[in-house]
Order: C-alpha cells, then sequence, then structure tokens
C-alpha cells in the first residue's frame, strides 16, 4: 500500500489540510489521512458484514430447515424466541448487547451474530414448510434418500431465491448496525478508523471541516442504498409468479 | 364506538401478549448475566477490594439466586420499582418520565413529517397515465427506497452540513428554540416517510384495478375526483396499519437521531447509560421501548379491526 498513507499515523501540523497530492482528500483533527481511514473504515465495516452474514446463515438455515421440516415442541419454541427478538425494535438490542460485552470488532460480530439468526431463520422455516407436502420431496423420502441429503440436495437449491434477499438485507442491516455502534462509540474502538466513528468524530468539528463528515457519510449511504436496491431488484426477480 | 366484540378482542389480544412480554421482560434480566465475566468486577475496575465488590454485588441483588433475582425484578416492575440508576442515584421509572417529552416531542414532529411527505410521494408514485408521470413515479420509487435504507445517523450528519454549515439556516444541535426541532424531525420522519409513500403506491396500485373503480370511470367521473372520492380512502387502510407498527419503530431510530443532535430524550439517556454501564437505566429503557413497541403493535391491530369491518370476523 505505498500509495495510501498509513490510516493511524499522527500528524498534528497538519491537522485539517485540504485535498492536496500527498492527501488526496486532506486530513482529520489529528492529521491523519482521510482517503487511508475512509479505505480502511469500509474495509472493516465491509468484514465485519461478511462475517456476520456467514454466522447467521450457519445458525438460522440449518435450525429453520430443521424446524420448517419436523415441526414439534423445538420448532415452537424456536419460533417463540425469534419473535420475542423480533418484538424489539430493529438495532436496540444489538445496541445494548455490544454496549454490555464492551466495544470492538470481535465482540460486534458476536453480538449482531448472536440476533442477526432470526431473519434467516424465520425465511427459511416459511420455505421449508411451503416445500414439506411437494411431491418431489415425497417421491425423494420415499426412495428412501437420507434426509440430511434431501434438505442439502432438494430442500436448500428451492429456497435459494429469498434467502439471497435476505442474505443482502442482512448484510446492509449489519453495516447499518455496526457503523450506528461505532458512531455512538460502542462499536470499533478508536484510533481504528470505522465509517461510523469517522462521522462521530467529523460532527465534533463540523463547523471547522464539514468534508470529514460529507465522506464517511456519502460512502454509508452508497454501500447501504447499494445493498438495498440490489435486495430490491432480486426480490422482484424471484418474485413467485 | 368501542363496542362489545372490539372489548373482546382487545382483551384477547392483550391476553395473548402476556407469554412474549413475559419472555422480553426475561431477556432484558438477564442481559447484566450475559456479560462474560464477573459485572461486578467490570463495574468497579481493578483497585476495588472485595469487600466493595460485595457490597455491590448484594446491592444488585446479584448474590441470590438466579430464578430469585428474576421473580423480584418482575415484582419490582410490575409494582413501578424499576430499578435505581446507578450513577445519577435517582429512581429509573422517573429518569425516563423526565426525559419521555422531549422524546414524544420530536417522535410526534417526525410523524407529521412523515404522514405530509409519504402522503403527496406515496400518490405521486402511483400515478402512471403520462409519460412524465411515469418518469416522476420511477423517481419516486429510487428516491424512497434511498430514504428507506439510509440510517439516520447518515442522514442527519448530512442533513447538518448542508442546512446549517453551508446554508447556516438552522441550529446544528440542542433544543434551545423551535427550529432546532426541524433538522432532527426531518431526519427521524423520512425514513418513515417513504415507508407511507410505498405503502400508499403499492395499496394505491391495488385499489385502481378493483371494479368499483371501473364503474365509477364508466359513469363518467373525472381522474382526479375517483381518486380522492373513492380509491384514497380504501388504500388508506393498510397505511393506517403500518403507520402504527412504525411508530414503535421511531423510538429506535429516535435513539440514534437524538445522538446525532445532543437532543435531551430517552435516546440519548440510553446512551449515556451504555457508555457508564448503568444497568438499571439500561434495562429500564430497554423495557420502556420494548412495551412501548408492543404496544403500538396492539393498537395497529386494533385500528385497522375498527376501520375495517371485514378484518373483524
Amino acid at each position: 500500500m505505498m500509495l495510501l498513507a498509513d490510516p493511524l499515523a499522527l500528524d498534528i501540523a497538519h491537522a485539517f489540510a485540504v485535498a492536496g497530492p500527498g492527501h488526496w482528500l486532506g486530513t482529520d483533527d489529528l492529521g491523519r489521512d482521510v482517503l487511508a481511514r475512509l479505505l480502511d473504515g469500509t474495509l472493516s465495516t465491509l468484514l465485519v458484514a461478511a462475517v456476520v452474514l456467514v454466522e447467521t446463515a450457519i445458525i438460522g438455515i440449518p435450525l429453520g430447515i430443521a424446524a420448517g421440516w419436523h415441526g414439534g415442541w423445538a420448532d415452537t419454541l424456536l419460533s417463540k424466541l425469534a419473535e420475542v427478538v423480533l418484538s424489539f425494535p430493529g438495532l436496540l438490542l444489538a445496541l445494548a448487547l455490544a454496549a454490555l460485552v464492551g466495544p470492538g470488532m470481535g465482540n460486534v460480530m458476536v453480538a449482531l451474530g448472536v440476533l442477526g439468526w432470526v431473519g434467516f431463520f424465520r425465511i427459511t422455516r416459511v420455505q421449508v414448510m411451503a416445500l414439506r407436502g411437494q411431491p418431489f420431496l415425497q417421491a425423494a423420502q420415499l426412495a428412501g434418500v437420507p434426509t440430511y441429503e434431501i434438505w442439502w440436495r432438494h430442500v436448500l437449491p428451492n429456497c435459494l431465491g429469498p434467502l439471497l434477499v435476505q442474505a443482502l438485507l442482512v448484510a446492509a442491516g449489519t453495516m447499518v448496525a455496526e457503523s450506528g455502534l461505532s458512531f455512538l462509540g460502542l462499536g470499533i474502538p478508536a484510533p481504528y478508523p470505522s465509517l461510523g466513528g469517522m462521522l462521530r468524530d467529523g460532527m465534533r468539528d463540523v463547523l471547522v471541516a464539514p468534508a470529514l463528515v460529507v465522506w464517511p457519510g456519502v460512502v454509508l449511504f452508497g454501500l447501504t442504498v447499494g445493498m438495498n436496491v440490489l435486495a430490491d431488484g432480486l426480490r422482484q426477480r424471484f418474485r413467485p409468479v | 364506538m368501542l363496542s362489545c366484540w372490539a372489548m373482546m378482542m382487545v382483551m384477547r389480544r392483550v391476553l395473548g401478549m402476556i407469554p412474549t412480554l413475559l419472555l422480553v421482560v426475561g431477556l432484558v434480566f438477564m442481559l447484566i448475566h450475559l456479560v462474560p465475566g464477573d459485572p461486578v468486577a467490570a463495574l468497579l475496575g481493578d483497585r476495588a477490594t472485595p469487600a466493595d465488590q460485595a457490597a455491590l454485588r448484594a446491592a444488585l441483588g446479584l448474590d441470590q439466586p438466579l430464578f430469585g433475582q428474576f421473580l423480584k425484578f418482575l415484582w419490582g416492575i410490575l409494582h413501578g420499582d424499576w430499578g435505581t440508576s446507578m450513577v445519577r442515584g435517582q429512581p429509573v421509572l422517573g429518569l425516563i418520565g423526565e426525559r419521555l417529552p422531549a422524546t414524544g416531542l420530536l417522535a410526534l414532529a417526525a410523524m407529521v413529517v412523515a404522514l405530509g411527505l409519504g402522503g403527496v410521494l406515496g400518490v405521486l408514485g402511483a400515478r402512471n397515465r403520462t409519460p412524465l408521470a411515469r418518469g416522476v413515479a420511477q423517481g419516486v420509487n429510487y428516491a424512497t427506497l434511498a430514504m428507506m435504507a439510509a440510517p439516520s445517523f447518515v442522514i442527519g450528519p448530512l442533513l447538518i452540513v448542508l442546512v446549517s454549515v453551508k446554508l447556516n439556516l438552522l441550529p446544528v444541535s440542542g433544543n434551545a428554540s423551535w427550529d432546532s426541532l426541524i433538522l432532527p424531525a426531518l431526519t427521524l420522519g423520512l425514513s418513515l416517510a417513504a415507508v407511507i409513500a410505498r405503502m400508499t403506491t403499492a395499496s394505491l396500485e391495488e385499489e385502481a384495478h378493483r371494479d368499483y373503480v371501473r364503474t365509477v370511470l364508466a359513469k363518467g367521473a373525472h381522474r382526479g375526483r375517483v381518486l380522492w372520492t373513492h380509491t384514497l380512502r380504501n388504500a388508506l387502510l393498510p397505511v393506517v396499519q403500518i403507520i402504527f407498527l412504525q411508530m414503535g419503530m421511531l423510538l429506535t431510530g429516535a435513539v440514534l437521531t437524538e445522538a446525532v443532535f445532543g437532543w435531551p430524550g430517552l435516546g440519548n439517556l440510553l446512551v449515556e447509560a451504555l457508555h457508564q454501564r448503568d444497568y438499571p437505566v439500561i434495562q429500564g429503557c430497554l423495557l420502556f421501548i420494548a412495551f412501548t413497541y408492543m404496544v403500538c403493535v396492539l393498537l395497529a391491530d386494533v385500528v385497522s379491526a375498527l376501520l375495517d369491518p371485514r378484518v373483524r370476523r
């Protein structure tokens, strides 16, 4: 990364430098390179989103398949649990959980993953329940195909469309949650760059250097809106006719 | 207006909420126990003596068996004893009551923004008679998608830079005068406006294909008249429901919006408590917001049942 400055390197003498060669987007209140911090922060946000996505999919999808396939008391219990988690509005519980566990990228990943599986669980469960009575699955069962193979080869591929949409929504939601936490100072701890943290720091000097708010704001806006537009497009593509 | 039937329905719904309420209380109660390690040690730091730790543990009731603690917690909540702030030394319920008016005002203003903007955008999004109207509708569709997706802590700072810093029209933060309410209300109301707009559009489009619309048009009524006196009325039913559902979401949005604008409401109380690890206040705020949210969901069901006789079956 020779092209970019160190995102953590302090240079107080050149604080609030305007954009120009050397610092393509200028520097912040501590003289750190804004472009380097922006890229590093975006990378962290995407990394958290990717890890949480994998986490929630690994927990939520198998549970959803099992619950939708077998039903019974385990299904009732998990569904009730999902309902309770969803009866808390949005990221509030994630906020509380992450705050209590303490700041840190790993903790944010855990806190968001603990709550995020619910979405995957519900989507998968409903899909599987709709599929369960289909003749091709009954045929597979009668042919003696083992249950796990039915799940893997027949059930899962038929749920892929809605799951892909859900994955994009989870990624978008995670990015919002992570940057929201970092904005409140409860996410990725200073001095490591995060888009939410840069927004909060920028707000302190908004009268002096509004660009420090605009850059992370625009990047976050683009990321979240882009993800949602993509999800919306996929939803229409996969809409049952 | 509230007939015997309506009372019965409300009662049934309230009773149905009890198990969920219990689980919510349980979850909030468990928060303090989910913290890795000893919460008392984390609160007091390294220099605390074992005696200090024991005293705090006893004050928090953490030295008692888990189930007993839960029953005591539940009992307190039911009797208006939501604990005492560990930092401020005031009762939690009193603190919430102090901050509630500011959040209520913000939520109300955001609702006004959302209804006005959402209604206009919703009707614009459903017009498709001319190429120009279709273009506008497409634009509205993208705009509402963006409004819904962008979080309040991004919209807020960007609005501050544009309106307060560049144009110097409104104050940056605080609640010193009435005009400091405008930007927070706009920030909080935008996503709700988008939801209302999209719901109105979808609902209007659905209504436009109904038989009664064709009949009225065949009788020679003007299209504008059909929209305002016939379709819009019917189309607003699902919108009313979504408005009540989203009222609960306003409270969450308020947490971050208040943090952006330094608005002294419930959200800022929660954020302060999170930073200070003031467990009783955190639990109190979470419970209060969750309860309010659930009441809003209940109201959504009741209102839609009262408005639409078809739901009553």
